[in-house]
């Protein structure tokens, strides 16, 4: 009886040190991996740094270093500051304007089915302009300043959260549609209390989706005609042959951007967190 | 109540045309639960789909004490096979979604849910998503759902059939308690006769397609019934074996 008990705690115990080990194995991993990835951003910044003038022109390439001062020297500028404020303040004006009209247009087109099939084409031909090319129109349009830059991001952003909206709201189960009308919706609740809320990862995931193009939108509008923003100060170390400016701006759009990223991911988290809207596989169960 | 009148219904397709139902006859009287089985394919979800007022018949006509069915109406209520919450809504949002559609005050339509799931042997589950709930227990909330608003007839079109036994027979005796207390009028169909005459009044036997009554059978079984023992009863028996050999018929044609 006795030795029965002391083999099943020791049992238990076993299995403890399995588990223990187990995350202790994860860990390692982990570990190694983020080891591996710092040992590659080492040798690739020695590499650039000392390679320049033996292996390629440091002209052409500028240098970690050169990179580096730079952006002290940019952080400690007024200036830089109010770039970013100019080039986060279109964005965000670009961004919301083509959310907000993506979502409602989507709606729009997912209701009322003849409206959707007179426009489809219009919307089809349209979104097939560069929209590079339509730059200089804006400008002329909207003038030189924050107007072009955002009517161009919400160009982008526009389509993208349109079609993942309308993709959604036509992917919603009709089962669930079918009950909710025998249970005596209206059609305004059946689209806001069915189809939008069944429709919101996709909603989401439009908005996550088209957020770097509010930025590719501003920074090419910045590049065409700006006198601000970081696009224009990209442009104007290129301009320069700044080779360590450009890459100094680049690397700033890129943590703009993560930071932004961040964000987006952590409201979609908050948002659909406890509202698993794309697992609907009990509805079919 | 509700009276059904040469029913048909013709799908016409682009090689062919199928003639799902043709010629339904029923009329079902206020409190009576009634149930139908038939072979699969009989048309038993095209008749709930135009009875719910989904679809429409290519002939015939449905009337609620006397009002002629158009389209979708509160006077019939539709539980489905499988649950359909909304996988965003906790339970008792879920329960309560027809009075909130309806413009009942949040305090009422609550206490109202709140009642209906204590009586299921949910409490505890209301704040609860529907991927937290097991098979059975979205089956209460689906059938509640439609119990809170009262419709004066409801339909189910095999509620119980993807769960298991056990679930199947315990779902079968609460549906019973809830139908007594509300007085409701149930037609309900099923692919299971022993589930048919276990909750029926009467029994509709549908054919093979095209789904036509075979025959309507009264069940002799006083009420209030036990589900977990009426197989033993000897009328249970002799109806079973009666329906079972004109169901096994239509099965054979099919």
């Amino acid at each position: 009886m006795t030795d029965i008990q002391i083999s099943a705690e020791s049992g238990d115990a076993a299995a403890l040190a399995e588990s223990a080990r187990f995350a202790g194995r994860r860990r390692r991993y982990q570990t190694t991996v983020r080891l591996a990835q710092a040992l590659i951003v080492f040798f690739v910044l020695l590499l650039w740094q000392f390679g320049g003038g033996i292996l390629f022109d440091a002209f052409y390439l500028g240098s970690p270093r050169g990179i580096g001062l730079i952006l002290l020297n940019d952080l400690q500028d007024p200036l830089f500051y109010r770039d970013i404020r100019v080039t986060g303040t279109e964005m965000a004006l670009g961004y919301g304007l083509g959310a907000s009209l993506g979502i409602a247009f989507g709606g729009i087109f997912a209701r009322w089915r003849f409206v959707a099939d007179v426009f489809d084409p219009f919307f089809v031909a349209f979104n097939s302009i560069p929209r590079i090319a339509l730059a200089p129109l804006l400008v002329i349009w909207f003038g030189i300043d924050t107007g072009a830059k955002v009517v161009l991001a919400a160009t982008l952003v526009f389509f993208v959260t349109f079609f993942s909206t309308l993709a959604g709201i036509r992917n919603v189960d009709s089962a669930l549609i079918n009950v909710a009308r025998v249970l005596g919706v209206n059609e305004w609740q059946l689209f806001f209390k069915v189809q939008l809320p069944a429709s919101l990862s996709w909603i989401i995931n439009g908005l996550r989706l088209s957020l770097p193009f509010a930025l590719i939108g501003v920074i090419v509008g910045e590049f065409l005609v700006a006198s601000s923003g970081l696009g224009y100060r990209l442009n104007m170390y290129s301009t320069t042959y700044n080779t360590n400016g450009t890459f100094a701006m680049i690397i700033v759009m890129m943590v703009f951007m993560m930071c932004l990223n961040g964000a987006v991911s952590f409201l979609e988290r908050k948002a659909i967190g406890r509202a698993p809207a794309e697992d609907q596989s009990y509805l079919h169960a | 109540m509700l009276k059904i009148e040469g029913l048909s219904k013709r799908f016409v397709g682009a090689d062919k045309t199928v003639t799902a139902i043709d010629g339904i006859h029923l009329e079902v009287s206020s409190g009576e639960f009634v149930t139908m089985v038939g072979p699969s394919g009989c048309g038993k979800s095209t008749i709930l789909n135009i009875l719910s007022g989904l679809m429409t018949p290519t002939l015939g006509s449905v009337t609620v004490n006397g009002v002629p069915l158009k389209g979708v109406t509160r006077d019939i209520g539709y539980v489905t096979q499988q649950a359909n919450l909304m996988p965003w809504r906790t339970l008792i949002d879920n329960v309560s979604f027809p009075l909130e559609v309806s413009g009942v005050k949040t305090a009422e339509r609550q206490s109202r849910a709140r009642d209906l799931i204590k009586l299921v042997g949910l409490a505890g589950f209301e704040h609860a998503y529907p991927d937290q709930l097991s098979g059975g227990m979205r089956q209460r909330a689906n059938i509640i759902r439609t119990m809170i608003y009262e419709p004066k007839v409801i339909l189910m079109d095999e509620p119980f059939g993807p769960l298991d036994a056990q679930t199947r027979v315990v779902l079968q005796d609460l549906l019973l308690s809830l139908w007594s207390r509300a007085k409701s009028t149930i037609l309900f169909i099923t692919h299971d006769l022993q589930e048919a005459i276990g909750l029926g009044d009467r029994v509709v036997l549908l054919s093979a397609r095209p789904g036509r009554i075979a025959s309507i059978e009264h069940v002799p079984l006083p009420r209030p019934r036990d589900v977990f023992k009426i197989h033993d009863s000897p009328d249970f028996r002799a109806l079973f074996d009666k329906l079972w050999l004109e169901l096994e018929k239509q099965v054979r044609t099919e």
